[in-house]
């Protein structure tokens, strides 16, 4: 009876597992996204600034011009922004430039002497898409720049780590 | 006595035994295909100062599947489908769709994009040998916020004889 019921038993579990294991098979595929580095940044506007009057017994009166804008997209971790120009400023003339912060990240350095050499002007940007931030140039002399006749500067801005 | 009954017992239970082998046969699936998306500032919906768009979709046949070994036209199954992550991001959903009955037997269901999760879930059905089921792929949830790195998961098609 001990054997039949072995048996039994045996055929039974060899049933089930015969029926599980080739009742099911696996095979895969692999999804890959490769997200890259993102640091775009645009700049509109083309700023005219023109000294041309001052209050007697003061320095020349410095232009504001803050028709330009610039459009930032960043997926990267506390970037900023530099800005330089392609020749360096006449002598005792000084252009700055003020770029506000992406909405929601970053911190503006306020005003910041423009140079040959790149400058921050804004810091710790992070995952950051925001098209509107103003940029602010201001121009000024000082007597000593006397006449200078009309001239033209590239700023150049870049994002970068 | 007791030998007599063991042996009528082994000549019973086997015709059983090779029949249960017959219905479940071996059943098999051959997935082939995969899907490698570069995201970068060609993706940014409107250039500088805007987002990535969110969805990404393969072609309709990224992704091909074979259902074999079954032990006939009317042998049904069924496949289910999850997800294993290797380096992946919450915010990224992926999506399969099936876009072609294939050749062979039949199939059905799995027609709108079904988010893969970590839990396995029905896809869709069939029954019988069928090639060439074709499978499109999708993502969703990508974003500036989703850090530069590759996000890869493995998914995994399990075919079920539910005969």
């Amino acid at each position: 009876m001990k054997t039949l019921k072995f048996l039994l038993l045996t055929a039974a579990l060899a049933l089930v597992l015969r029926g599980a294991a080739l009742g099911a098979d696996v095979s895969t595929h692999v999804m890959t996204f490769d997200f890259q580095d993102i640091n775009e940044i645009e700049v509109t506007g083309t700023p005219n600034l023109t000294i041309a009057s001052a209050i007697a017994g003061e320095q020349p009166q410095e232009i504001t011009d803050n028709s330009s804008t610039c459009a930032i997209t960043t997926n990267g971790i506390n970037k900023k922004i530099t800005a330089k120009i392609d020749t360096a400023m006449p002598a005792y003339v000084t252009l700055k430039v003020n770029v506000a912060a992406p909405s929601g990240s970053g911190t503006s350095q306020g005003y910041v002497t423009l140079t040959t050499l790149a400058s921050n002007v804004v810091t710790g940007i992070s995952h950051v898409a925001d098209s509107s931030p103003t940029i602010t140039y201001k121009l000024s002399a000082t007597v000593q720049a006397g006449v200078v006749s009309t001239d033209t500067r590239t700023v150049t801005f870049t994002v970068s780590d | 006595m007791r030998f007599s009954i063991t042996i009528f017992i082994i000549f019973l239970l086997a015709p059983l035994f090779f029949a249960s082998q017959m219905a479940h046969a071996a059943i098999s699936i051959t997935v082939t295909g995969s899907w490698v998306e570069t995201i970068d500032k060609n993706d940014l919906l409107f250039g500088a100062g805007s987002d990535l768009q969110s969805a990404y979709t393969s072609v309709s046949g990224q992704v091909s599947i074979d259902i074999s070994g079954t032990s006939g036209a009317s042998d049904a199954w069924r496949i289910d489908i999850r997800k294993v992550d290797d380096n992946w991001n919450n915010n990224l959903h992926p999506y399969v769709m099936r876009t072609s009955d294939g050749t062979g037997g039949s199939v059905s269901g799995g027609t709108s994009y079904q988010e893969v999760t970590d839990i396995n879930t029905s896809f869709f059905s069939g029954s019988g040998d069928v090639t060439g089921i074709n499978v499109q792929l999708r993502l969703t949830g990508a974003s500036i916020q989703i850090n530069p790195s590759s996000y890869s998961t493995v998914i995994y098609y399990t075919v079920v004889d539910i005969q």
